[in-house]
């Protein structure tokens, strides 16, 4: 399907509106579709076409011929109105019985002079901006009767037609400004063809007198002067239809004309059409077909300009020349599991061993052959070490069952430490190996986790994270013999 | 089966796997917590370029019993070169059987060909705890390469390094919570690296997400530019009766205005966090009380913008231009008096108006009776520059933001000096001409056009940069 400017513009309009509805990744899937299909397409604009049509439905075909035809309706509303009003003008100046004269000054004003000043305020009613003066002017511009004659369509046409006139949207003022002006050009085209049909007629059959006549002093001189100035378009080619000082003079009548028609030579009365055909055509009509082919062409360059500029255009090529990458998890909800203790809830054991004898397994590979190491974690901890066993991290795991056999052979009555690295996170060997424990010692054995933090051989500051993930760890094994009593240096002193 | 390469991220618990994950796949959604454990089961991220896979990562849960583990698959296997198997045994036999869950659910990708990216924590001291896992993953065959993740700090980066050069060929620091762009894609080229079938894909995927980059930059450029012409022009109106008095209508339209010009701000700014794939940023984070203060604390429009002075300079340029023309009709007579004399005024002026934001007009009479009351648009020649600044900064921090942070957005003002003077002397040139012709209200469409393909360049630039 091709677009007329109009057309394209409108459809553009149309399925931006639409698109705004949708996702913008479901969006790129669909254009990349299609972009993909026009990879041999290059060019903007040929893009921009393929693209609107591969998305255009029927409904949106049915609408976009009846725009055509709305606007054809206007235009011809236009023509026949200005065919019309010119015939009727021309008509009623022309008023002649055969015995007055059909009076050359009031043509002239009302072909020439009015003509010309409408043409004026036209050209400063289309100037760039949107001066008050120019709102009003282009309030009495003949185009505005565009809505008596969508009052005869449909009502998808008037609304369509009145989007384009920018009556809904900014974007379309520009559009709508040099439909108003084209229109009105098309109007003042037909006016001055209906006038120059009009005369050219009722000059064929009609034996027409023209005179002047004026109550101020005015010589044939001065009027002389004034057609000679009004007859400089083609005084050069078509010199017989240039009136003479003799044909000026003839012409004067006054309201007691017997005064004058002694002099007067009825044929030459005639001679002014030639004349009067040459100046509404020079005066009235060919402006306004220049004014009509300009707005045209300002019309076409606003149609194209506001579909260059349109919203979200760019965003379009994009969509249609870039590949969708996807790098995410697809489908799938990515869903943080919340712990399964609040933080809130943990609190951290109190209760110290109050010096008293424990075994120590040394589940975190720390050197514990120094002494003044020794020492510090027994200070820290308030308890005294009765017995050091080693096991978990690069122990073998029968030396964990080892130590297990071990501790289960003395009674299990003496509290057990398990000393780990705080910062590491606690891992399912831990659990298995406290499992084990329990199973082979007492469900009552007093068991403590005791994370510790250290640096250069001494003992820090854990981080209080990393302690709080150790308490989650032993709340989840729902053991109320477990409890965790981090290791920090210097509280003993507390 | 697609021969796209996989890429397992394996490691300890709580070590930034999810964290590696969610950087490289652009992807701000992935579950990331300081608690160990969080992911439960292996989650793939498939990278497609108009559909057709590239790669795929696959976030695995950590390991739990490693020792346990490598101890059954030690007494399996006889011989060296029977390990893979009976790694894949081991899987085959503890699959369904409710022990080694983790291990299971972490080897699968890897013995159906994954190559395995190995996270560690540069920020805690290296373990020999760690070694199991590590053998395991050596027993796999499998290509490998470690990553150094510091989540806290760089302490223990080179101890880590030591003992990872032992059992992986390529051994990369690798930030996920502050990286920028280019290292995320110099990771993925070093995945190429571990096997030569998967170059080819990798580049390929490469190159494509430097495109998207790119397409990221020209969609937060247009957003951009669009929202700083609209707020540009922005005028807030109202109809009143003709007997009512316009200036009582004053301070609520005033504040009506700042607030629809701050809502502009607002919008546009998630809309960047939306092309940069940021999703999951909070609505407080992007208010811009963050961003050094609000939009009209007319003291920070110094630092976003022009000061004074620079104001008075340029308006005074533009006023002596127009006092040349005065000095041409006249033919020379006028001592370029005219240019003198509309340098100064129009300098004077600014200066004066400096700290004025934008005017209350009556419009006119309405057709069926009142007034119109209109206040704005902005006439601040420094209103353009100010909100250029805040956008391009806030851009600077999503567009450098990895999809691993879960933290607040920090906007804050920079110490470094005002953003204009970094400008080289050309795009200095031309933004300053956009920005007179957005005060001026001219031809507001190609401005638009015009300011975001300036946008988009400084971001390029500022890629660039980063990358050199």
């Amino acid at each position: 399907m091709s677009f007329s400017p109009l057309q394209k513009l409108f459809q553009l309009q149309r399925q931006m509106s639409r698109d705004s509805e949708i996702a913008d990744m479901e969006l790129h899937r669909r254009d990349r579709q299609i972009g993909l299909e026009l990879a041999e397409k290059r060019g903007a604009d040929s893009q921009l076409e393929c693209w609107l049509s591969s998305l255009a439905t029927a409904d949106d075909k049915a609408l976009l011929s009846q725009i055509e035809s709305g606007h054809r309706l206007v235009s011809f509303g236009m023509i026949l109105l200005g065919f019309l009003l010119g015939c009727l003008t021309v008509a009623g100046l022309f008023q002649y019985d055969g015995a007055g004269r059909v009076d050359l000054v009031w043509l002239l004003v009302i072909l020439v002079v009015l003509q010309q000043l409408f043409v004026l305020l036209t050209v400063l009613a289309m100037l760039p901006g949107s001066s008050s003066p120019q709102q009003m002017l282009q309030w009495f511009s003949p185009g505005r009767l565009q809505r008596l004659f969508l009052r005869l369509a449909p009502e998808t046409e008037r609304v369509a037609i009145g989007q384009l006139l920018g009556r809904h949207q900014k974007i379309f003022s520009h559009v709508g400004k040099w439909q108003l002006f084209g229109w009105s050009q098309l109007f003042g085209v037909a006016f001055n063809s209906g006038a120059l049909v009009t005369l050219f007629v009722l000059i064929a059959v009609k034996d027409i007198a023209f005179g002047w006549s004026t109550t101020l002093t005015v010589e044939p001189q001065a009027v002389l002067q004034l057609t000679n100035f009004l007859s400089w378009p083609w005084q050069g080619w078509l010199p017989a239809e240039v009136p003479s000082l003799s044909l000026v003079e003839a012409s004067r009548y006054f309201r007691l004309q017997e005064v004058v028609t002694t002099t007067l030579q009825p044929e030459l009365l005639g001679q002014w059409w030639g004349f009067l055909m040459l100046c509404l055509f020079f005066y009235g009509l060919l402006p306004r077909l220049l004014l009509m082919f300009f707005c045209r062409y300002k019309l076409r360059r606003a149609i194209l300009r506001t579909i260059h500029y349109y919203p979200g255009r760019q965003a379009l090529f994009d969509r249609l020349n870039s590949a969708i990458i996807e790098t995410q998890a697809g489908g799938v909800d990515a869903v943080v599991q919340e712990p399964s203790i609040a933080l809130k809830n943990l609190e951290i054991s109190q209760r110290d061993f109050s010096n008293a004898p424990i075994m120590l397994i040394n589940w975190s590979n720390f050197e514990l052959a120094e002494k003044p190491f020794l020492i510090e974690l027994q200070q820290a901890g308030r308890f005294s070490i009765k017995e050091t066993y080693e096991a978990g991290t690069n122990c073998q795991l029968d030396e964990d069952a080892r130590v297990i056999q071990t501790i289960a052979k003395t009674g299990a009555k003496v509290p057990v430490g398990i000393l780990v690295k705080s910062w590491e996170p606690p891992l399912g060997e831990l659990a298995d190996f406290i499992e084990d424990l329990r199973a082979a010692t007492s469900p009552e054995l007093a068991v403590r986790l005791l994370p510790a933090a250290i640096k250069s051989g001494k003992l820090t500051q854990p981080d209080p994270r990393d302690i709080e993930e150790w308490q989650r760890f032993s709340k989840n094994l729902v053991d109320p013999w477990l409890s965790v009593m981090p290791l920090r240096p210097g509280s003993d002193d507390e | 089966m697609s021969n796209a390469p996989q890429f397992a991220v394996v490691g300890h618990p709580n070590k930034g796997k999810s964290s590696i994950v969610a950087t490289l796949s652009l992807d701000d959604s992935v579950a990331i917590a300081r608690t160990s454990g969080t992911t439960k089961q292996s989650q793939s991220f498939p990278m497609k370029v108009d559909g057709q896979l590239m790669y795929e990562l696959i976030d695995t849960p950590g390991f739990q019993r490693a020792r346990k583990a490598l101890a059954w698959m030690q007494n399996e296997a006889e011989k060296v070169r029977d390990r893979p198997a009976v790694v894949k045994r081991f899987v085959e036999t503890w699959k369904d059987s409710g022990k080694f869950i983790d291990e299971c659910e972490l080897l699968t990708p890897i013995i159906e060909g994954a190559g395995i990216i190995y996270v560690v924590d540069g920020s805690r001291p290296y373990g020999e705890e760690y070694e199991a896992e590590m053998e395991i993953l050596r027993w796999t065959g499998q290509p490998s390469m470690a990553l150094i993740n510091p989540i806290d700090h760089s302490e223990y980066v080179e101890e880590w390094r030591t003992a990872l050069n032992q059992y992986f060929k390529i051994t990369r620091l690798f930030n996920a919570m502050t990286v920028e762009f280019h290292k995320r894609i110099d990771i993925l080229n070093a995945f190429g690296q571990l096997h030569e079938a998967w170059r080819q894909p990798l580049q390929q995927a490469v190159n494509s997400l430097a495109k998207m980059r790119e397409q990221q930059h020209r969609q937060a450029a247009r957003i951009i530019a669009k929202m700083v012409v609209e707020m540009c022009g922005y005028v807030e109106e109202k109809k009143i009766g003709s007997e009512s008095n316009p200036h009582s209508y004053e301070s609520v339209m005033k504040e009506n205005f700042l607030n629809a010009l701050r809502k502009l701000e607002k919008k546009g700014r998630q809309q960047v966090q939306k092309s940069y794939q940021h999703h999951h940023l909070k609505s407080e984070e992007t208010t811009f009380e963050l961003l050094g203060g609000d939009l009209f604390a007319m003291k920070d429009w110094y630092f976003w913008g022009l000061d004074k002075v620079q104001l008075t300079a340029i308006s005074m340029a533009a006023g002596a231009s127009a006092g040349l023309a005065v000095d041409a009709v006249a033919g020379g007579t006028s001592l370029l008096l005219g240019a003198a004399t509309g340098g100064f005024l129009s300098g004077a002026g600014v200066w004066l108006m400096a700290d004025k934001i934008a005017k209350q007009k009556i419009s006119g009479i309405l057709p069926l009776g009142g007034k119109l009351l209109s206040f704005g648009p902005v006439t601040n020649r420094n209103f353009p520059y100010v909100l250029l600044g805040r956008a391009i900064y806030h851009q600077k921090l999503i567009a450098g933001r990895p999809h691993a942070q879960r933290d607040e957005l920090q906007l804050q003002q920079e110490a470094s000096s005002n953003w204009l003077s970094t400008l080289p002397p050309e795009p200095r040139k031309q933004l300053d001409k956009l920005c007179k012709k957005l005060s001026n209200q001219q031809k507001p469409e190609e401005t638009q056009e015009a300011l975001s393909g300036w946008i988009c360049q400084i971001f390029c630039e500022i890629e660039e940069n980063k990358a050199a």
